[in-house]
């Protein structure tokens, strides 16, 4: 008896489970996960399409559809346009899906050199760090800036700001979220603006996320091998371990900064008439990307069977509402929609212009969607950006610097930025250490602004920054093994750390000028006074000269 | 396409302003002519109106963020008989194109 009832539940219980239809989350997952590009590209659309006969039933029966068809055309008309292929409003998807079918990447990339309007916005920008900061051996920057590059930068800076030891460095800058873009090929988003579907790990951690390696190309990395003899000399030395040379350029610091843009409400008065003021410098952009996809669906429409589907529009699109009406699961839609792209697109697509033209539309709409974000951005502003450095600073302790940069900026009348760091040594004290384990605190403070007209093919950017620094013993100078003590022959077997230069305070100021040329380059040239530096005592004059190329089209090399 | 799938309907030469309610209009061409735009979110459909049978309005429209998708209306009609259809057509927010379908009979 028990086990009758028991197959009796369980019966109930498969009958419930195979009618209860899948939820909207399960048919996106199948919509979205589908292999098909064209399913791919089409696949949010798709489910509308269940959404809205969920929300709207289609009346069961051939009868009574062919009686309400019109009726039925119009309740669902705005869903079904955005998936019949040959819609005019199915334009934005159809070319993604075509992106996505002939593997136009290296195309797109490739074009992707002349996005000659990133360049010219990121030409404007006076928050971007695109060098080393003020602590390393060669550096043009004296404060840390809020932005960073729109994907890649390599700089060559040299000259000091704090540090003793003059030096040239090279320092590379990216991106996380178009490096990861770059890197996964996945750069042929559906959208450019109001982009919901790039997910919370593309929004919040690669996003604002950059990072910097900065290599000191005067010194060379060495590695410490033990000696297998001494080779010379009549006095035993005892010298156990020596450095040889491993590389040209050496690793001098490591930097990971991320930036919290400000909160904002779009409906805020204030942020929408700010907002008004940028419509007119994005209309170029967007008129640009609208062509370009107008022209794919002009070459489309050459092709016989994509212009005969526009005759037979009603009767595709009801085939598409009756197939997900019929399927809950949207198993028969998918099959439904497959048949249509198959009959409308398949000849179109042998059309040999078509590869150029998608490609052109991809980039443009890429170029907008940049154009987009970075209007956002200047309107919201960064409210602060965290930045961690690895120093290993030459002949000196490795040392963890924190900075938070809080930026503000004027608009037209420059951005000004303020640092505050604190750097701690990165090893456990050695025994006997007469330091503790901070190293120094530092605020300092810069104004830049562009002084020429915006129309100007070459930007000439002021510079005027300030720095303090506080210091609560002197610098730390490690003296390495083998060495030999001052005024003797004697070595010192494991080397040892000395106090050089003096503890308390270290005023910067710098002035210069930043020149940045219409491909990415950034020329910067700046003089500085100090009244110390981090070794020595007395004032010193210092220059500082740099390059710097913004790689906004790195995506052509791949 | 038919009536059904139009946006706007309506008696052919009708001359009439079509509207969106959300993003900004910067550029507006029916059948490759350029179209004047009252304000941001309007389009004038002046002399010769509205043609026959089918036709689109090509609109470039830039979205703010968090702007909603745009829905398709009429403002004044200065002649003839137009009607939006319900529920209305919309222009989606995360492209800069869009398309007010019409239809004149």
């Amino acid at each position: 008896m028990l086990s009758r009832v028991l197959t009796v539940l369980l019966l109930s219980t498969v009958t419930l489970s195979a009618q209860s239809p899948p939820s909207l989350n399960q048919s996106e997952k199948t919509f979205c996960g589908d292999s098909r590009p064209e399913v791919q590209a089409f696949c949010q659309r798709l489910l509308n399409v269940m959404v809205g006969v969920r929300a709207h039933p289609v009346p069961a029966g051939a009868a009574a559809r062919t009686a309400n068809k019109d009726a039925i055309l119009a309740q669902h008309g705005v869903e079904l346009g955005f998936v019949n292929p040959s819609d005019i409003n199915a334009r934005p998807f159809v070319l993604s899906a075509i992106a996505k079918d002939l593997a136009l990447q290296s195309a797109v990339a490739s074009l992707a050199n002349t996005a000659g309007l990133l360049q010219a916005a990121n030409q404007l920008r006076t928050d971007q760090q695109l060098g080393p900061t003020a602590t390393a051996a060669g550096t043009t920057s004296l404060v840390s800036k809020a932005g960073s590059s729109t994907l890649m930068s390599f700089g060559l800076n040299t000259g000091v700001l704090t540090r003793t030891v003059n030096g040239s460095t090279a320092t590379l800058t990216a991106n996380a979220d178009e490096l990861f873009r770059l890197i996964t090929q996945s750069d042929e988003e559906v959208c450019t603006s109001n982009c919901t579907e790039q997910g919370f790990g593309h929004k919040y951690l690669l996003n604002p996320l950059n990072f910097g390696a900065t290599f000191a190309l005067a010194q060379s990395s060495s590695s410490n091998i033990p000696t297998s003899g001494q080779a010379s000399g009549t006095t035993a030395n005892n010298v156990s371990t020596a450095a040889v040379p491993s590389g040209a350029g050496k690793l001098t610091s490591f930097t990971a900064k991320y930036q919290f843009l400000n909160r904002f409400d779009p409906r805020d008065s204030k942020f929408a008439n700010q907002w008004k003021t940028k419509v007119q410098s994005l209309a170029p952009d967007a008129i640009k990307a609208g062509n370009s996809i107008q022209a794919v669906y002009e070459e489309l429409q050459k092709d016989t069977n994509f212009k005969a589907a526009r005759n037979t529009t009603d009767q595709d699109n009801l085939a598409l509402l009756y197939a997900a009406a019929d399927d809950p699961s949207g198993q028969e839609l998918l099959n439904a929609f497959e048949s249509l792209w198959l009959r409308v697109m398949q000849t179109a697509l042998n059309d040999p212009d078509i590869p150029a033209l998608a490609a052109k539309a991809m980039q443009d709409q890429t170029t907008y969607r940049k154009s987009w974000d970075e209007a956002v951005k200047s309107i919201v502003g960064t409210m602060i950006s965290a930045q961690y450095m690895f120093n290993k600073p030459l002949n000196q302790p490795e040392t963890h610097d924190f900075t938070l940069i809080l930026a503000q900026s004027f608009k037209g009348h420059g951005t000004l930025t303020f640092n505050g760091a604190v750097s701690i040594y990165q090893e456990t004290l050695p025994a006997g250490a007469k330091y503790g384990r901070v190293h120094y605190g530092q605020v300092s403070g810069e104004y830049n602004r562009n002084v020429t007209s915006v129309q100007s093919a070459y930007q000439w950017q002021l510079n005027l920054a300030g720095y303090w620094q506080y210091q609560p013993e002197p610098s730390v100078l490690n003296i390495a093994a083998g060495a030999v003590a001052p005024g003797t022959t004697i070595p010192l077997p494991n080397g040892t750390q000395e106090f050089v230069g003096t503890a308390g305070s270290l005023w910067v100021t710098q002035g210069g000028f930043t020149l940045k040329g219409p491909n990415g380059v950034n020329i910067p040239f700046a003089v500085s006074w100090s009244n110390k530096t981090d070794l020595l005592r007395g004032t010193k004059i210092g220059g500082q000269v740099g390059i710097s190329y913004n790689f906004s089209s790195i995506k052509g090399l791949f | 396409m038919s009536k059904a799938l139009s946006n706007i309907f309506g008696s052919t030469q009708s001359t009439f302003i079509a509207t969106i309610d959300s993003g900004s209009i910067v550029q507006a061409t029916l059948d490759g002519r350029q179209l004047t735009l009252a304000d941001n979110r309007s389009v004038v459909v002046g002399p010769p109106g509205l043609p026959v049978g089918d036709s689109v309005i090509d609109l470039r429209v830039v979205f703010g963020p968090g702007e909603p998708d745009a829905n398709i209306g009429i403002g004044a009609v200065t002649s003839g008989r137009v009607q939006a259809q319900v529920p209305p057509g919309k222009v989606l927010n995360q492209f800069p194109v869009g398309a007010i379908k019409l239809f004149g009979e």
